[in-house]
């Protein structure tokens, strides 16, 4: 039984557990923030909302005289980008509460997906390097997405999104101050 | 520069180290030197020039009239955009800091997408110092940071003092066991004569010729790979002269084209005849062209080891030398097309760390030093020089387990169901003996297909490697120690989770690699396994 003495605080799991019994069947999971699912929904129905609009608002001859065609396009816009929108939202309402995180001693794990059920398991002792990332609507909510390189290249990057910010700050330190770090090459 | 304590600028290095130690203690988030405003404009001018500007150059050719009507306009419209530039590139110097530490660096950047790198030092394998032409006339210059998982990442501090950044690389380096020998640094061209002196030296001291690869070999490698493209790389130059002179070299030797292949007047017998033949040519010129693209590359291949390294040495006009440390190989690929198994040969490949991968044209990609090739070497040729590299079983005969016959049903489902749809309505659509016997061809090629592609799979495992079998037609040999693994993923789809199966995916330097419906019992236990191994044992992955 090993413990992490200098262990930031209780934001995150990190049991005391033998090393020999770890399984990535038992994994104590914790959720992302739940506004996480909020800005998406309201991100993908706003954009959907402001595309069929603004052809709207094009459609209504205010500003300039479209030509006949373009009334029968955009019949066609909205066909497809209203459902597109309400479908991705529905999505989002589903899988986004399944986005889970763990963090144990020796590595980090996220848990995902609706269909297509995913754990991707990234050791601490591979990663090379840390970013934290937060766009200005993640900022107003008090969110940051927490993106750890491993040497498996860009197209395998773990990310955690949806994180609560003082969270993903200590759970950057964790792994920041995690002696692995500075074994590996 | 009002966070920096001005040095003097004399080269001194105390007084550098001394900086540099204040700059660490301080632990105080820094701003670079205004004169960063300047890399910011250059970099965001040049991603411009060469990411958008060159693809509408079509757009300013055709209207090239209209702006020389108006070059007033033109020139304040450029203006106008150089002007947004400067004025990002100003937001972006102000909205940059780095922060020093004892064992870390980190950048934090970015007005709107806000970001925060963290950089461990004993994480860096290359750091580079950069004087851009813009920067010349100042002290100051570019670190430019290189780590294993940063390939297309940025991660420089964009202008800091020369002396500072020199003392800078020092301490980094000073945590960096082997920097000289990155996968760029081991691919190097020699001369003809260097390479002669170089070879004579180097049996000196003491390198063991693995495998040497014949003429016929070469032939062999150009007949089953399609090594045409290396050769049409190197000719493309004179395509145009080609082009325009086919038809006057073709008659000239004989061969009328247009009245040879002239459908009205010739039965469709002979016509399909011509065709043929024409077809025949082509495929005959390919398979010529392939070989001597293969040899273009690979004449006098010899694969040696010297100490802890592998050297490849080939070529017929330029002599290509790469060396790859043992240690650095995340994995063997013994790779099989299907005339390779017909005739009993083998491409192996060792392929070591992919970051900052070489994607270039085929030619260089075959001398790239990321992977190292042999090419069409026998079998047991291919498991020698596996087993030389690794402990590994004889991974051609290996007892590998199946995958789950579910994985034929999904391939018919996807992407198999919609050409079945189709063939099945065209049959019935056409409804003549014909197209139910084509309609029915179809479909049973398709289902053979799906079982040969599940057929192909393949997934073994001992107590150090393992072992993937994959392919369709030809078949491939994948073998990596665990103690390489970088990352795991286990996929679930509603359809596998019925079977209770899983995909397993392994992520290593080199890559990621698949293994789709095993039970998902045993796909569990596997990473579990495979994560143990890596953290308790710790094992170098280069």
């Amino acid at each position: 039984m090993s413990t992490i003495d200098d262990a930031p605080s209780s934001d995150f799991s990190n049991q005391n557990i033998s090393i020999e019994d770890v399984s990535v069947d038992n994994l104590t999971l914790s959720a992302i923030s739940p506004r996480y699912r909020k800005i998406n929904i309201g991100i993908t129905l706003g954009v959907s909302l402001f595309i069929c609009a603004i052809v709207l608002i094009l459609d209504l001859d205010i500003f300039m005289t479209m030509p006949e065609v373009f009334s029968k396009a955009s019949v066609f816009v909205y066909a497809i980008v209203l459902p597109i929108g309400v479908l991705s939202a529905l999505y989002h309402f589903f899988a986004d509460p399944l986005i889970k995180y763990a963090v144990r001693e020796q590595d980090v794990h996220l848990q995902s997906g609706l269909f297509f059920r995913t754990i991707v398991s990234q050791p601490i002792l591979r990663i090379q390097h840390i970013e934290l990332k937060r766009g200005p609507i993640e900022r107003k909510a008090g969110l940051a997405s927490l993106q750890v390189f491993s040497a498996g290249g860009i197209s395998h990057t773990f990310e955690i999104p949806g994180l609560e910010y003082e969270k993903a700050v200590s759970l950057r330190k964790f792994i920041i101050d995690h002696k692995d770090l500075s074994l590996d090459e | 520069m009002s966070d920096q304590i001005d040095i003097n600028t004399l080269d001194v290095q105390d007084e550098n180290e001394r900086e540099l130690a204040q700059q660490i203690a301080s632990d105080e988030w820094l701003r670079v030197s205004p004169i960063a405003i300047a890399y910011f404009f250059f970099k965001t001018l040049y991603f411009l020039i060469f990411n958008v500007l060159i693809y509408m150059l079509p757009v300013f050719a055709f209207n090239l009239n209209k702006l020389k009507e108006h070059p007033v306009e033109f020139g304040l419209g450029a203006l106008g955009l150089m002007s947004l530039v400067l004025i990002g590139s100003v937001i972006k110097y102000f909205f940059y800091f780095y922060r020093l530490s004892a064992d870390r660096v980190e950048i934090r950047q970015g007005m709107i997408q806000k970001s925060h790198m963290d950089l461990p030092f004993g994480k860096i394998q290359n750091v580079k110092i950069i004087q851009p032409f813009y920067y010349r006339f100042s002290n100051y210059s570019i670190i430019e940071l290189d780590t294993a998982g940063s390939a297309k990442q940025e991660a420089n501090i964009v202008a800091i003092q020369l002396p500072l950044a020199e003392s800078f690389k020092q301490k980094v380096q000073a945590n960096v066991t082997d920097v000289s020998a990155t996968p760029q640094d081991a691919s190097k061209d020699v001369s003809d004569s260097h390479a002669q002196s170089s070879e004579k030296s180097s049996f000196h001291t003491q390198e063991t010729l693995l495998n040497r690869r014949s003429i016929k070999d070469l032939i062999i490698h150009g007949v089953t790979n399609n090594r045409v493209w290396i050769f049409l790389g190197a000719a493309a130059p004179f395509y145009e002269p080609i082009s325009q002179n086919l038809d006057s070299v073709l008659t000239a030797v004989g061969l009328d084209i247009s009245s040879y292949l002239n459908y009205e007047q010739q039965s469709l017998g002979i016509f399909l005849l011509h065709v043929l033949s024409l077809v025949m040519i082509i495929m005959l010129l390919i398979v010529i062209f392939s070989i001597i693209g293969a040899i273009f590359v690979f004449f006098d291949y010899r694969l040696s080891k010297s100490g802890e390294r592998y050297i490849r040495r080939s070529g017929l006009l330029t002599k290509h030398e790469v060396s790859m440390k043992c240690s650095r190989i995340q994995r063997v690929v013994q790779q099989q097309d299907w005339l390779d198994i017909l005739i009993g040969r083998v491409n192996l490949r060792f392929e070591q760390n992919s970051a900052g991968a070489y994607q270039g044209d085929q030619a260089s990609q075959m001398t790239s030093a990321n992977k190292l090739i042999v090419p069409s070497v026998t079998p047991t040729e291919a498991d020698a020089l596996s087993q030389d590299a690794f402990a590994f079983q004889t991974i051609s005969s290996l007892e590998y387990q199946r995958i789950s016959p579910r994985y034929i049903l999904r391939l018919f489902l996807f992407p198999c169901s919609p050409f079945v749809l189709l063939a099945a309505v065209f049959a019935i659509y056409q409804a003549t003996i014909l197209s139910y016997l084509l309609g029915f061809i179809v479909i049973v090629m398709l289902c053979l297909s799906c079982v040969l592609a599940w057929y192909r799979w393949g997934y073994y495992e001992d107590e150090d490697f393992i072992y993937i079998r994959k392919g369709f037609l030809g078949r491939d040999f994948i073998a990596f120690p665990i103690d390489k693994v970088q990352q795991t993923k286990i996929t679930q789809t509603p359809f596998m989770r019925k079977g209770q199966l899983a995909t397993l995916r392994i992520v290593l330097a080199s890559g990621g690699m698949v293994v789709p419906y095993l039970p998902e019992e045993q796909v569990k236990a596997t990473v579990d396994k495979l994560l143990l191994r890596v953290e308790k044992n710790k094992p170098a992955w280069m």
